[in-house]
């Protein structure tokens, strides 16, 4: 499959980057590893004029220890990121999330913040132009309803990246930076919740830095997936334990993470929380596994995490 | 068996390694000729639908389009993709036109262009006006059967073409013994429609030149490709060449043509070259499938001391839209159980049905990987039922040589399961592992299963194999020989079976192959034949170099020929091996007689066999069952195989530890999904075959015992690897949780919910 053709803008800062965005009117797309992007390319599920690279923006490589936070570039790799020594240290869900992300040939091509904000997907969506204008543009494509639950006029395609889950569990902030200036906000706040926009960003926003409070961890990671060597999760619960109580996230089941607060972790709580996440959790025919199992793994996931967590700690 | 031997049996690279690692072998897809084109081929977004109209006018006038091609370009013939059909007196059904007036699935190929790039040709595409009108599509043989159902073809009453047919019944009636069974166990199996997921995506090169037809091909059957490809475009068989360069694919895919009829009836019309390649997503729902038993009704029954009664069984094939090998890999499916074990009777049936759905060809294993999982899955219970250890009852109820082989009039020729089944017990620690408790949210279970395969498919089959010798002044030889040719590592086997009879090198062996115009004529590859059948030719044309050369020496030496012998490119009087001379010597003097003596030495071997040499099996699996996720792990394979002689020890292992990751993702989950015919999983991400990364902790061990038909004892092994990966993971996850799964791809959910049924009360 050949790309189509495009403009190729190399920055060498966030401000260029953010210039060659407004260049193009906004009809631009930012690369990183493009792991994800190269395939939206090559099956036209994005026509951008022009692709703004991101790697060569020095300042956003690093990952740096200090005033309480660990602060991680966008574009430090997967691979480099689970190998660092606080990483392993303080945040065990994040090495573990890292580590179950594709293979690590891709761990060193993609980026921590390229995972981030990768598209969603669906057994209908990532397809070629052929199939799918056989098949009749679904929501996500601009069409007027979703191909895998008629009527429906809500995209419910499954975010996959397996990091988010576990940043989102050890309360991770994003800083963003765009034409109408910089913010910095709760990672589980970028999301709008609907499949065919998946986050709530401005236009030209481009993700620079990840931080997590530095604060001792015990985490575990939970993905489902056919594979153990490469594969999307069809459902994963990230879970860190820090003393003031667990947060546990539950993703790769529609377009956005949903986070957990347990307040308490008797069999009880445990329970409830995992049955609480079952009930949210809205799966629908859009991966080769069947709605119902992937829904029914969702509380077993999210049970065996937490117990798991639990029973390391006595 | 005889151990003098000084090539045969040795671990050497295989000839292709160094070209393939250096990335210098040349496949379909790098082929590039002067002024070539490319071919992109327009297929129906309809399941079903009468083409009411093709009109390329619009496409023809586009800059940088050479050729549009419809059904009023080639001439009308009935033909199929299955060029096996050449391999039975009869032929088998033809059901396809090139460019039909009807779509029979999504995909169905209804026009094709040859542009200078893949743009304009895409472009092109769009630009012919097609006029569909939709019939209603079918898409289960239980639909297809009812009253009413929409017709694939008219000739093929209730979409029919096979009805419910016994084959190779044999004994008394099945039900009178089924009577006196003490235990019996019967089962409804299905399986899903496995692709055959190659590397290299679907390709050929056309060009029509001088008259003559040139086509670069990844076809297992080269010859008998070229004979269809003749007959489909009016050319006499000697005005077509079919060259086969490396194929990254194969398993079968291989048996059936592709994309050569579009890419020749571009050529022709270009009049250049033109390429067609398929894109991924078009390989897997254009490609035609592992035959597709899509449903297995079996029933078995033995006594209380487990001597085996009767087997009874049905097997029905969605043909999906056309015939191709729907009938045969039903009947492959039937033929592979009759050798395994001592049934007093069998009855057997098979079915074929058309759908709307792509049309299946061949995938390794044919048939038989969907029947051991049945046999064998009834077997572990019934062996439950009376007590029995399940390798005591294989070792005691296998059959042995002299007795059944697959076809009529054919005898096993040789057996070596019990040694597979004695040396996998041990190395998987089968009674002491056996013996331990099962409990825990993840449970350990073991399984076996076994199996007797073919090398070749004759006498059912045509197997007809040529090989030419040619020595040149030096010494070395040229072998002529045309398998197919996937990455199996036939061609450096053949050469060391030529090199082991004629004293020489493995190096000194120049292979040349994959040219029709260049070798005899071959069957090619399919039905674990390559190394049986084609060595069997080797070796015969080998002998006959070396009576030539000893003939000659004789003269040279001034003794008789037969107390000659060849050694390290040296022929020596056997009891004075100082009298000796070089085989360049003795090879340049026919070439370059002064004395009116010159004949080169060139040696030709036909051979059509008809003997059955069945290569065993036994596989064992230990896997781990998630009770809470219904994930299952497998956690060691082990593939036991009576290989007869493992001509190169490395290339079979290669060969049987390839099968064990087929073997895997079959059992566990490759996954055809399809929706009102479109194919969901039409990519690597969702169709998803094991990774290396993926595969379990797995051992191969071969059994060589030699057998006195094959070339220096040698049985087939090309097949053999992914049989008993799904009955013996099926038996072993019956070991660890108590479940019977019946249905392929054996899922977490199918798992999951068949525990939930168990605990159910």
């Amino acid at each position: 499959m050949i790309l189509p053709g495009f403009e190729y803008r190399k920055a060498a800062s966030v401000a260029e980057a953010i210039a060659f965005y407004n260049d193009f009117q906004g009809k631009a797309r930012y690369l990183a590893g493009g792991t994800d992007l190269m395939p939206l390319l090559k099956y036209r599920l994005s026509t951008p004029a022009a692709v703004v690279d991101l790697k060569g923006i020095q300042e956003l490589g690093a990952i740096s220890a200090d005033h309480g936070w660990l602060t991680i570039g966008a574009n430090v790799t997967l691979f480099d990121l689970k190998n660092d020594p606080v990483v392993k240290e303080y945040f065990p869900v994040l090495c573990q999330s890292l580590e179950a992300t594709s293979c690590e040939t891709l761990q060193m091509r993609g980026t921590i913040g390229g995972n981030l904000l990768q598209d969603t997907r669906c057994i209908e969506y990532n397809k070629t132009m052929e199939w799918r204008t056989a098949r009749g543009f679904c929501l996500k494509m601009g069409g007027e309803t979703c191909n895998v639950v008629p009527h429906s006029r809500i995209c419910l395609s499954n975010y996959c990246s397996d990091n988010a889950l576990s940043l989102i569990a050890l309360s991770a902030e994003v800083s963003l930076a765009g034409p109408e200036g910089d913010k910095t906000t709760g990672l589980e706040k970028i999301f709008s919740g609907c499949g065919s926009r998946v986050f709530a960003l401005g236009p030209g926003e481009i993700l620079t830095r990840i931080r997590i409070p530095m604060e001792k961890s015990r985490g575990v990671y939970e993905k489902l997936r056919v594979r153990n060597s490469i594969d999307y999760p069809l459902a994963a619960v990230a879970v860190a334990m820090r003393q003031n109580g667990a947060r546990v996230c539950v993703g790769g089941v529609g377009p956005a993470p949903r986070v957990y607060d347990l307040t308490g972790t008797d069999a009880g709580s445990v329970r409830d929380g995992a049955q609480k996440a079952y009930t949210d959790a809205r799966a629908v025919p859009n991966s080769t596994l069947s709605p119902t199992y992937r829904r029914k793994m969702v509380r077993a996931l999210f049970r065996r995490a937490v117990n798991k967590i639990l029973s390391e700690g006595k | 068996m005889d151990d003098d031997l000084r090539v045969v049996g040795k671990r050497v690279a295989a000839v292709d390694a160094y070209q393939k690692v250096t990335g210098t072998a040349e496949y379909c897809t790098n082929i590039s000729l002067p002024g070539m084109l490319v071919g992109k081929v327009l297929r129906s977004p309809h399941a079903h639908a009468r083409v009411v109209k093709v009109d390329g006018s619009k496409a023809e006038v586009l800059s940088g389009v050479k050729a549009i091609v419809t059904h009023q370009d080639v001439p009308r013939k009935v033909f199929t993709y299955n060029v096996m059909t050449y391999q039975l007196p009869q032929g088998e059904l033809q059901d396809m036109h090139l460019f039909d007036h009807k779509a029979r699935y999504i995909g169905d190929p209804v026009a094709a262009v040859a542009a200078v790039n893949e743009e304009i040709a895409n472009e092109a595409l769009r630009l012919i006006d097609v006029e569909y009108e939709p019939l209603p599509a079918v898409f289960t043989v239980d639909e297809a059967v009812k009253p009413g159902a929409p017709v694939v073809h008219d000739f093929a009453e209730n979409n029919t073409p096979v009805p419910p047919t016994p084959v190779f019944c044999y004994g008394q009636d099945v039900e009178e013994l089924f009577k006196e069974a003490d235990a019996i166990a019967e089962g409804t199996f299905s399986t899903s429609k496995q692709i055959q997921a190659g590397l290299e995506p679907a390709c050929s090169v056309a060009h029509f030149h001088d008259g003559r037809l040139t086509v670069w091909s990844q076809i297992q059957l080269p010859h008998m490709a070229r004979k269809m490809l003749a007959y489909l475009f009016d050319l006499p068989e000697s005005k077509v060449r079919l060259i086969q360069p490396f194929a990254g694919t194969g398993f079968g895919a291989g048996t059936d043509l592709c994309c050569e009829p579009y890419a020749c009836a571009l050529a022709i019309k270009a009049g250049a070259p033109v390429k067609v390649l398929y894109s991924r997503s078009e390989d897997f729902a254009n490609r035609i499938t592992r035959e597709h038993i899509c449903k297995i009704e079996m029933k078995i029954g033995v006594r209380k001391d487990g001597a085996p009664l009767a087997l009874k069984a049905k097997y029905t094939g969605d043909a999906g839209a056309y015939m191709c090998k729907a009938a045969s890999g039903c009947g492959v499916a039937l033929a592979s159980n009759i050798t395994e074990y001592k049934f007093e009777s069998m009855y057997q049936e098979i079915e074929a049905i058309y759908t709307n759905h792509v049309a299946c060809g061949a995938m390794r294993g044919f048939g038989g990987v969907q029947s051991s999982f049945a046999r064998e899955s009834l077997i572990d219970e019934v062996c439950e039922k009376i007590g029995m250890d399940p390798i005591e009852f294989r070792l005691k109820y296998h059959r042995n040589v002299g007795e059944l082989g697959w076809f009529p009039t054919t005898q096993i020729s040789s057996c070596g399961l019990d040694e597979c089944l004695r040396a996998g017990a041990e190395t998987i620690g089968w009674y002491e592992k056996k013996a331990l408790p099962k409990n825990g949210v993840r449970r350990r279970g073991l399984g076996v299963a076994c199996m007797a395969w073919l090398s070749g498919a004759q006498p059912m089959l045509l197997e007809h194999s040529n090989a030419i010798l040619k020595f040149n002044e030096d010494g070395g030889c040229s072998l002529f020989v045309s398998p197919g040719n996937m990455g199996q590592g036939i061609l450096g086997t053949l050469a060391q079976i030529a090199a082991e009879v004629l004293g020489l090198e493995y190096r000194d062996i120049n292979l040349i192959y994959g040219d029709t115009d260049l070798t005899g004529f071959d069957i090619g590859t399919h039905a674990s034949r390559g190394l049986y059948c084609i060595g069997r030719a080797v070796k015969k044309a080998a002998e006959d170099a070396r009576a030539q050369i000893l003939e000659r020496a004789s003269a040279i030496l001034d003794a008789p020929a037969d107390q000659l012998d060849i050694k390290d490119r040296k022929v020596f009087v056997k009891n004075e091996p100082e009298r000796s001379a070089l085989l360049s010597q003795i090879s340049n003097a026919c070439i370059y007689d002064y004395q009116k003596g010159c004949r080169q030495i060139v040696a030709h071997a036909t051979v059509d066999p008809a003997e059955f040499a069945p290569p065993w099996q036994a596989g064992f699996a230990e896997v781990e069952v998630d009770t809470q996720t219904g994930v299952v792990e497998v956690i060691r394979w082990i593939t036991v195989h009576d290989v007869g002689r493992a001509i190169n020890p490395q290339v079979v292992e290669g060969q049987l530890e390839g099968g064990t990751a087929q073997g895997i993702g079959f059992a566990l989950y490759e996954d055809t999904q399809i929706i009102h015919g479109k194919l969901l999983t039409d990519g690597f991400d969702k169709y998803r075959i094991p990774s290396m990364l993926d595969l379990p902790e797995h051992e191969t061990v071969l059994v060589e015992q030699g057998d006195p038909t094959g070339p220096f004892g040698a049985k087939s092994v090309g097949e053999s690897g992914l049989f008993l990966q799904v009955p013996a993971i099926a038996n072993a996850i019956y070991d660890a949780v108590g479940v019977r799964i019946r249905d392929l791809p054996m899922s977490p959910e199918r798992i999951l919910k068949a525990l939930k049924e168990k605990t159910a009360p």
